[in-house]
């Protein structure tokens, strides 16, 4: 079995597929692949990962064109066609790299963010996000001693939004996210709407009025990818249609035509919420003398390692890849970021 | 968030009385489970406030916005675990750990806590024996920074990955624990390393004793429920160091499956309770062994789960250089003792992680800014140190020295240990200690190169196997989960005490330290 991995060098911005065979055996999992490669072939290659049991969010990658999370995702099923997720297309995403389905598996990063390295991408913008739904539970006032009761009911309903991990996927996912680089998303929004939905927090219209603008509730166009590609089964898509259905505005119904394109909604008039307060800039730790790590932060790469193992295509030459957007990415860059892994606040 | 809290399933200990069974719980009866639990190798005082201040964590956990699970009345609920009779632990479905993990990552979020993400610690600073910062690595661009601070906190996890069939994150390599060794600090009762019963054969990811409590049968190959003939009165519920040597006995006298597992029944439980107590549990069995818990059994067999020991703490997380503290799985306080229960994990992670960060705010008012002298050479050092490495040519492979390292504190140094296998497994160590001289890194990439993190990562995971192996050597008896089958009595008499693994000169030194008993005598352990 091949795995064609999408390579990104930072230092000099060059892209390529790379090839590696990886001995199959049951059971074995994209991540399994990966580690297997940057253990015994070419220890270059970067991802990310942790808890191995889809649990920690780290590790969500594009498999064949679909944000999964590597660590639950089977080579197997992926192979025999009994995994697959049929995602309405994304028109932001661009020209998309060919692969042989018979007997190669895609693995590139997940679209909609900026590649740091090969497999790792920047998630500044999606956190950014996320706090700024102010994801903080607004105890009421006058706490009592003994835990707030909750009928289990609405346990029932909040758990379906708090088993995001936060992973991106949905994100990812979406072209609203691929086609407007300030709305929230899918994930973001789904976290404030399990706030807005917990009996528990004063029962005020706050919460839904955060999200009232136009990057918030108004700009989803209900493709519904997000649910689709959900590794908890969390459905943003629908907690963003019954905050819509509040404000008057359309329903959780699908508002895609015959030809894909989403139908245009009229965006709700933002209602005047209390201002968020400002997220902190990044800024050096004064008390943090930094040098580069000697030869490591200069030193140019060493091509990757076990040529005899693996057969490395170049699809196109080192150091040609500064002029974005790149058409062999898959990865629609912020524009002012030549994938240099800046970070870009919201 | 990332961390491997968020992986805790079944739920966190508080004697609240909510349940029906439970009404009459209270912190001493939930003492007393802990330290028989810890085969009475726990420190009482610790554990008596641990338990004491159990109920107001949990409280002020739900104050913070966690959804835990609730009974009808809209009180939290409670299950059974483990070495309690009757429901004691209160959950958020199986998925405990990560509610908790993401209410305290969003209360980071509003107190606006900033986060140095994706560093890797490479030393700690000690000077005037106090603890003046540390140094680490930005994994996104290979740059060493220096952090001056006036205290510093471990929070690393536990030494997991140094076993194969280990239920842990692949990111619990043991550092903190080696930080503190070669800063100058011992390592308190490292032998003591958990084995949790039910892990997925395959992959080894965690099944939960929930699954248990809930009412979940063991089976042998001759669909016989074993337990009965190991605990006859708690049978499953067992603590865990019971159960998975009862569970390694059945496989080694021939009544698993395929001489690897055995068999976790829950049919009998109903889709409804499944998809209600269990549904992370039905959705991990689907995804990482194609089966479905409510039509059928699924297999199981021990694998290492939890580090008892670590860096020795006090009960405000304070550690035996100024300024140093320790909280969570790296660290000892200790609660746990020879055996921790269910649901006192991210019990103490969050009472001594408080506690902690409260004597931490404590010590840091009265100090005036220190000088970054220390840290600058530590910064010097480290930078050559990683330098040397980079340039080293490479005649081994990190994974292979990894590979042998986990396979030989599995087989060696795993649920049952003896002299002869501990001292043969501790000359493999000293045999991998010098082959690490020959490591080197295939890249020079400055931006996420893993392959430095990893290699760095080996030299304190051999330093802290040893510690496991020299104090497992030393302990001349079985206590909880260290069992012994040439010495298969506990020693009250001589081994009442905690292992203090030092490293001086290069060598690891053991010495004991006195257990402090309080309210509960020492008694025989049986359930």
């Amino acid at each position: 079995m091949v795995l064609k991995v999408r390579r990104f060098d930072p230092s000099t911005g060059s892209v390529r597929y790379d090839h590696y065979d990886v001995k199959h055996r049951p059971g074995m999992t994209v991540l399994d692949a990966l580690l297997h490669i940057q253990e015994r072939i070419d220890d270059s290659l970067s991802f990310r990962y942790s808890c191995r049991g889809a649990v920690c969010g780290s590790c969500a990658v594009l498999v064949n064109r679909v944000p999964r999370l590597a660590c639950r995702t089977q080579l197997d099923a992926v192979m025999q066609g009994t995994d697959t997720l049929e995602l309405k297309p994304d028109p932001t995403i661009g020209e998309l790299e060919p692969f042989n389905q018979r007997f190669e598996i895609l693995v590139e990063p997940l679209p909609h963010f900026h590649v740091l390295k090969d497999l790792v991408v920047d998630f500044h913008k999606f956190f950014r996000f996320h706090e700024a739904t102010e994801p903080v539970f607004r105890a009421p006032v006058g706490l009592p001693d003994r835990e707030l009761r909750l009928e289990p009911a609405a346990v029932k309903e909040l758990e379906v939004y708090t088993n995001c991990v936060l992973c991106g996927a949905c994100f990812a996912a979406c072209p609203v996210c691929g086609k407007n680089p300030n709305y929230w998303g899918p994930a973001a929004l789904a976290q404030l709407y399990r706030f807005a939905i917990d009996p528990r927090e004063p029962q005020d219209d706050r919460r839904w009025a955060q999200g009232n603008h136009p990057d918030g509730w108004p700009a989803c166009e209900f493709f519904a990818n997000c649910k689709l590609v959900c590794p908890k089964g969390v459905p943003p898509n629908l907690a963003i249609g019954a905050a819509r259905r509040r404000f008057g505005g359309p329903s959780s119904e699908p508002l895609t035509t015959e030809t894909g394109e989403a139908a245009k909604t009229e965006p709700v008039a933002p209602v005047p919420a209390e201002p968020m307060a400002p997220v902190p800039a990044e800024e050096p730790m004064p008390e943090s003398p930094q040098r580069d790590a000697g030869d490591a932060a200069t030193a140019p790469d060493e091509p990757p390692e076990g040529g005899e193992q693996n057969s490395v295509e170049q699809s196109r030459p080192a150091g040609d890849s500064k002029a974005e957007p790149n058409p062999d990415c898959p990865v629609v860059p912020e524009p002012g970021d030549g994938g240099t892994g800046e970070p870009n606040p919201a | 968030m990332r961390s491997h809290s968020v992986a805790a399933q079944g739920g966190i200990n508080a004697a609240l009385g909510n349940t029906l069974g439970g009404e009459d719980d209270t912190w001493e009866k939930h003492a007393f489970d802990t330290v028989k639990g810890s085969d009475f190798l726990a420190d009482q005082d610790a554990v008596e406030l641990m338990c004491r201040e159990a109920p107001n964590a949990v409280v002020e956990l739900e104050h913070m916005g966690t959804v835990f699970s609730r009974l009808p009345d809209g009180r939290i609920a409670q299950r059974p675990f483990g070495g309690a009779g009757f429901p004691r632990t209160c959950y958020a479905a199986d998925r405990t750990g990560h509610n908790l993990l993401h209410t305290l990552y969003e209360q980071a979020i509003g107190a606006r806590v900033k986060v140095y993400e994706e560093f890797f610690v490479t030393s700690l600073v000690i000077a005037d024996k106090r603890c003046e910062g540390c140094v680490a690595l930005d994994l996104s661009d290979g740059t060493l920074h220096g952090f001056a601070a006036k205290a510093v906190l471990l929070a690393t996890g536990g030494y997991g990955r140094i076993y194969s069939r280990s239920t842990n994150a692949l990111i619990n390599t043991g550092d903190g624990a080696a930080l503190a060794l070669r800063a100058g600090l011992p390592l308190e009762d490292m032998e003591f390393v958990q084995f949790h019963p039910t892990t997925l054969y395959g992959t080894n990811i965690l099944i939960s004793e929930a699954a248990r409590g809930e009412g979940g049968y063991l089976l042998n190959s001759r669909r016989d429920r074993f337990m009965k003939r190991y605990a006859e009165q708690a049978m499953e519920l067992a603590p865990r160091d019971i159960v998975a040597r009862a569970i390694q006995t059945e496989i080694e006298e021939g009544r698993g499956f395929k001489n690897e597992f055995v068999m976790l029944d829950l049919t009998q439980l109903g889709a409804d309770r499944i998809n209600e107590r269990l549904p992370g549990i039905r959705q991990i069995a689907r995804d990482f062994a194609g089966a479905d818990l409510i039509k059928e059994p699924i297999p199981v067999q021990p694998g290492q789960h939890y580090s008892m020991g670590g860096v020795p703490v006090e009960t405000d997380g304070s550690t035996l250089v100024r300024g140093l503290y320790a909280a969570g799985e790296c660290a000892c306080v200790s609660v746990h003792g020879a055996n921790r229960l269910g649901g006192n994990s991210l019990l103490e992670t969050v009472v001594f992680g408080r506690r902690a960060g409260a004597a931490m705010v404590e010590s840091s008012r009265a100090m005036s800014a220190r000088s970054t002298e220390s840290v600058e050479a530590a910064l010097a050092r480290d930078l050559e140190r990683i330098d040397r490495l980079l340039s080293r040519e490479r005649t081994e492979r990190v994974n292979n020295i990894l590979d042998d390292l986990r396979m030989t504190m599995f087989e060696m140094f795993g649920i049952f240990r003896d002299e002869d296998r501990m001292k043969e497994g501790l000359g493999i160590l000293t045999h991998l200690k010098a082959r690490i001289e020959n490591v080197g890194i295939g890249t020079r990439q400055s931006t996420f190169n893993q392959a430095l993190v990893a290699a760095l990562e080996l030299e304190g995971m051999l330093d802290v196997a040893e510690t496991v192996a020299r104090s497992a050597l030393s302990r001349q008896e079985s206590r909880g989960s260290h069992a012994r089958t040439d010495f298969p009595k506990r020693d009250d008499e001589n081994f009442l005490v905690h292992t203090m693994a030092w490293k001086r000169a290069g060598e690891i030194e053991i010495v004991s330290k006195p257990v402090a008993v309080g309210m509960f005598p020492v008694e025989a352990r049986n359930y």
